[in-house]
């Protein structure tokens, strides 16, 4: 895993202290602004709401820039394709390909409106631990009508802990298995076939042994999924609804202009 | 993979044990997303995702594979960087490839629901209830890079699916033999 793995930088801003849940609600509302704005003065007052908020993190831009490198391909792509298929005035007249203003100005939106909405939750990553978001997005769901699901918002936390929980041990493993494997002669460019398989079944006979361990584990400890308590007992502060009101009051403002 | 000899007489619930396999599966999808295997015959590095979409759909069955994809969006969500190529938070998911995301919770309900319902588990049926799952992912996929991509269908498809095609019919054949002889 590269060590970009866990996207969380330590410190003790304001945006740290918030709660979880007024960091959520906070991404989804701005989110929604970003998709509705379709003019580049909005764009800008938001790229500059992004860089105080980021400025108020104190996390470095440069670290949050690297949340959009995975799907940098995605916007170039779509921002090209738009460049040259939007029909309108030429910017330079080609024979096959003729990239327009009306593209340009396209793509540049669109490729800035994927970039804001991936920067955004870059800063809601960055500020809050994995553990604080999933007992956010927890409390957040308790409302809504998971019976019909056959679950309750806490087994769906507990699943969330123990997938993170999961996804490390079976990377470590993954890594020693193979490493185990090539001691004995393992040569992967030689048969690839054999080589998966090699891997794969000893990895994937460890990862089910361990859930089934897990599994007793929690029988044993009679776990339930009805009503459970948190290390991290979430509390509104006064400060977190003075953010959801400035925020409101952003948003409103954003769409009245 | 039941009915190994226990050696206490403890017997989990099966709803607890497969809560547990969902967790595990959610985490080997996120860790699909890692294991990069080039192909000769495809341009695209091909990542193990969408083979434990398959396999939670017709292997975990109708709740609990849904529930398992859920989880893994809800990881992605949170800010592990789960999705392909180590992307994370909610904004993949409102992005362009964000409808492939969505396409794994529908497809694994989907898969689950078929094999659920129609009842048979060899490997033929297996293939086709995933076969109509990796539809759905597609059809999903391309729908967002239509609506917020603003591509135009051709383009779409030629982005992304045609590339991904070899590579997944593979995952789908060896995640129909999983599921026709194995099982939680």
């Amino acid at each position: 895993m590269p060590e970009t793995a866990f996207n969380y930088v330590y410190g003790d801003s304001l945006l740290h202290r918030l709660d979880p849940r007024t960091k959520l609600a906070a991404v989804m509302c701005l989110s929604i602004l970003v998709f509705r704005e379709e003019s580049f003065a909005g764009m800008g007052l938001l790229i500059s709401f992004f860089l105080l908020l980021t400025g108020i993190s104190g996390v470095r831009l440069s670290f949050l820039l690297r949340s959009v490198r995975p799907l940098l391909f995605f916007i170039f792509f779509i921002f090209c394709f738009q460049l040259f298929s939007t029909k309108g005035t030429p910017i330079i007249p080609l024979p096959v390909l003729t990239p327009t203003y009306e593209g340009l100005r396209l793509g540049a939106l669109l490729s800035l409106r994927f970039g804001l909405l991936l920067l955004y939750a870059a800063l809601l990553t960055a500020s809050t631990l994995p553990s604080q978001i999933t007992n956010g997005i927890e409390r957040l769901l308790r409302p809504l009508p998971l019976r019909h699901l056959g679950v309750t918002s806490f087994d769906l936390a507990t699943m969330m802990s123990l997938s993170i929980r999961f996804l490390p041990s079976f990377l470590e493993n993954a890594a020693t298995i193979r490493a185990a494997q090539l001691a004995r002669g393992l040569d992967l460019r030689h048969d690839l076939r054999r080589g998966i398989t090699a891997i794969a079944v000893p990895l994937i006979k460890r990862s089910v042994l361990s859930a089934e361990e897990v599994t007793e584990a929690m029988e044993s400890r009679c776990y339930q999924g009805q009503c459970r308590t948190s290390l991290h007992e979430l509390r509104m502060q006064k400060l977190d609804w003075a953010a959801l009101l400035v925020l409101g009051a952003f948003s409103l403002l954003f769409l009245a202009v | 993979m039941e009915g190994k000899n226990k050696t206490g007489n403890i017997a989990p619930s099966s709803e607890l044990r497969k809560m547990v396999f969902a967790s595990l599966f959610a985490a080997m999808t996120a860790a699909g997303a890692y294991i990069r295997i080039p192909l000769p015959i495809s341009p695209v590095p091909v990542t193990m995702q969408i083979l434990f979409v398959f396999l939670a759909g017709s292997m975990l069955k109708r709740k609990w594979g849904t529930l398992c994809m859920l989880v893994y969006t809800l990881l992605g969500i949170a800010g592990l960087p789960v999705f392909a190529g180590g992307a994370s938070g909610p904004g993949v998911i409102l992005g362009p490839t964000g409808g492939y995301i969505i396409g794994f919770i529908l497809a694994a309900f989907v898969i689950g629901y078929l094999s659920e319902k129609i009842g048979k588990n060899d490997y033929l049926s297996n293939a086709l209830y995933i076969g109509i799952g990796l539809v759905i992912v597609y059809a999903l996929g391309v729908n967002q890079l239509v609506l917020v991509g603003k591509l135009d269908l051709l383009q779409a498809i030629t982005l992304g699916v045609l590339p991904f095609i070899p590579g997944d019919l593979l995952k789908l054949a060896v995640a129909a033999h999983i599921a026709s002889r194995y099982r939680i």
